[in-house]
């Protein structure tokens, strides 16, 4: 009884159209193409012939990044365009090794190999050199895709706090499928803890200029070994004496701001 | 049957909110090393929210916030005809961890969302989602939680107790080995007298003396800790 009520509504108001499912969607699909066939009825064929083999779209995104901290450059920022069956990262999961590269070390380049080497990744790209605080850069992207890949179409960015143990920033999988020609989508970011290097703060072991010690160390000490919030830095001035940090490394979240915006390819 | 075309027909002209909607609540610990205590998920009436930033802690979310004891205030939302889930994680949920509540349906005057549980090692630091207004159209939403101070007890940082009013942390397991013992408090700290965003914890780098027995290299946090994800279905 309740299913047909709300099957009623649908139709009456459009209220639950999200809510239908798939099986909705799908065929209101087919009912919208033959309507717009029938109005050219001359390009039929050809039309037909295009969705037997659909051609792919150019997509064209900016991805402009600001750094928000006071003392902390970021590392080159590393982009990757992928579908659903990627991620870059997961609170409360391990970070790959490429991940604990670049957050230990700030090099993107093994995090964005990973990424090319698995099927998900649509492209990826990196900033040239560090994005200074107060700093934005813009990195593009330019893509084809069939109209399905479009729909499961997902961003992620990621970049390494310099004068830290192993923090990054950065958003994972977000949704770029329903951004049109000219939108624009704006989000910050907060500080992560890869979970793969214990936040000693000393000198030996924090690679930013702040310090000039160790980048990547495949030794993982941290407890737990999972991705996390970072819980920030303590700094030397906050009571930690053998921290190479100072009160002018210290941040608060949002550490980024990101702006995608889709433009005309 | 008749009752339930004519609940139909209204709602064919009403707000969509009418509609029997279920409710699933996933949340997350964000933080380092944070534990949550046991969770009070709850959608109640506006008129039966558990706490307002800026005024005094109720004595029943100052058990909660002290001593991570939600029975209090699960009274509260009984007393409210509202609908709970008490404990999803059945104890503490480690930071990175996940548990879910599944509200059902809550029924139509249970507006609002409201969850909220102690952070540990913290004297009466909380997690809270604080009466927010519950989404009706089907999909799935996020939240962030932030972490709030119930402005109950002194944030001296160091052991005691989870009773309402007693001094100190509680320090259940695990907490026992990854707390600090033999802290002096941190000076000054007083019940600040009304609920407020957290200012953190200091904490120390001294597991055996110093002022705090919190651990600064993980058991500091920065906002967001928790997150919560509401499945409308």
């Amino acid at each position: 009884m309740n299913k047909y009520c709300i099957g009623i509504a649908t139709l009456m108001t459009g209220l639950f159209l999200s809510a239908c499912g798939g099986d909705n969607d799908k065929k209101a699909e087919p009912m919208m193409s033959s309507s717009s066939m029938s109005m050219s009825s001359s390009v039929m064929s050809s039309s037909s012939m295009a969705s037997s083999m659909p051609a792919k779209m150019p997509l064209k995104f900016s991805v402009a990044v600001t750094n928000l901290t006071s003392g902390q450059p970021l590392s080159p920022l590393a982009l990757v365009l992928h579908n659903a069956n990627y991620k870059a990262f997961e609170i409360g999961m391990a970070a790959s090794v490429g991940l604990e590269k670049l957050a230990e070390g700030g090099d993107p380049t093994a995090f964005l190999a990973e990424a090319d080497a698995n099927k998900a990744s649509i492209l990826t790209t990196t900033g040239t050199g560090m994005l200074l605080p107060g700093m934005s850069m813009t990195l593009m992207t330019d893509i084809s895709l069939y109209e399905t890949d479009i729909a499961m179409l997902k961003l992620s960015l990621v970049s390494m706090p310099v004068n830290t143990n192993d923090a990054f920033t950065g958003i994972s999988s977000i949704d770029l499928s329903k951004l049109a020609v000219g939108d624009v989508m704006t989000m910050d970011t907060v500080a992560y803890d890869a979970g793969t290097e214990k936040n000693t703060e000393s000198a030996g072991t924090i690679p930013g200029p702040a310090a000039g010690g160790e980048g990547f160390n495949p030794m993982r000490d941290d407890t737990p070994s999972l991705v996390s919030m970072h819980s920030g830095v303590i700094t030397k001035d906050d009571g930690l004496a053998s921290s190479a940090l100072n009160n002018t490394h210290r941040w608060d979240n949002p550490v980024a701001r990101i702006t995608i915006t889709r433009l005309t390819p | 049957m008749k009752k339930t075309l004519i609940a139909g027909l209204i709602a064919l002209t009403a707000s969509p909110s009418l509609f029997a909607a279920t409710y699933k609540v996933e949340v997350q610990n964000l933080t380092r090393g944070i534990y949550f205590t046991p969770l009070i998920v709850s959608a109640h009436p506006a008129s039966a929210k558990f706490f307002t930033a800026g005024t005094a802690a109720s004595s029943n979310l100052q058990k909660m916030a002290e001593g991570g004891d939600i029975s209090g205030l699960s009274v509260d939302m009984t007393n409210a005809a509202a609908k709970s889930v008490e404990n999803p994680a059945a104890g503490l949920l480690a930071p990175g961890a996940s548990t879910m509540a599944d509200l059902g349906d809550p029924g139509t005057a249970n507006t609002q969302l409201s969850i909220v549980a102690m952070m540990l090692p913290t004297n009466d630091g909380f997690i809270a989602l604080n009466n927010m207004t519950l989404p009706t159209a089907k999909g799935t939403y996020t939240y962030m939680l932030n972490a709030y101070d119930s402005g109950t007890e002194a944030n001296n940082e160091i052991r005691g107790g989870g009773a309402p009013g007693a001094a100190g942390m509680p320090v259940p397991p695990p907490l026992e080995s990854l707390v600090g013992k033999n802290g002096t408090g941190i000076v000054g700290a007083t019940a600040e007298g009304f609920v407020h965003i957290h200012r953190g914890a200091l904490g120390d780098a001294d597991l055996n003396a110093g002022k705090s027995d919190i651990n600064a290299e993980s058991q500091r946090w920065l906002n967001p800790v928790a997150r919560v994800t509401v499945t409308v279905e």
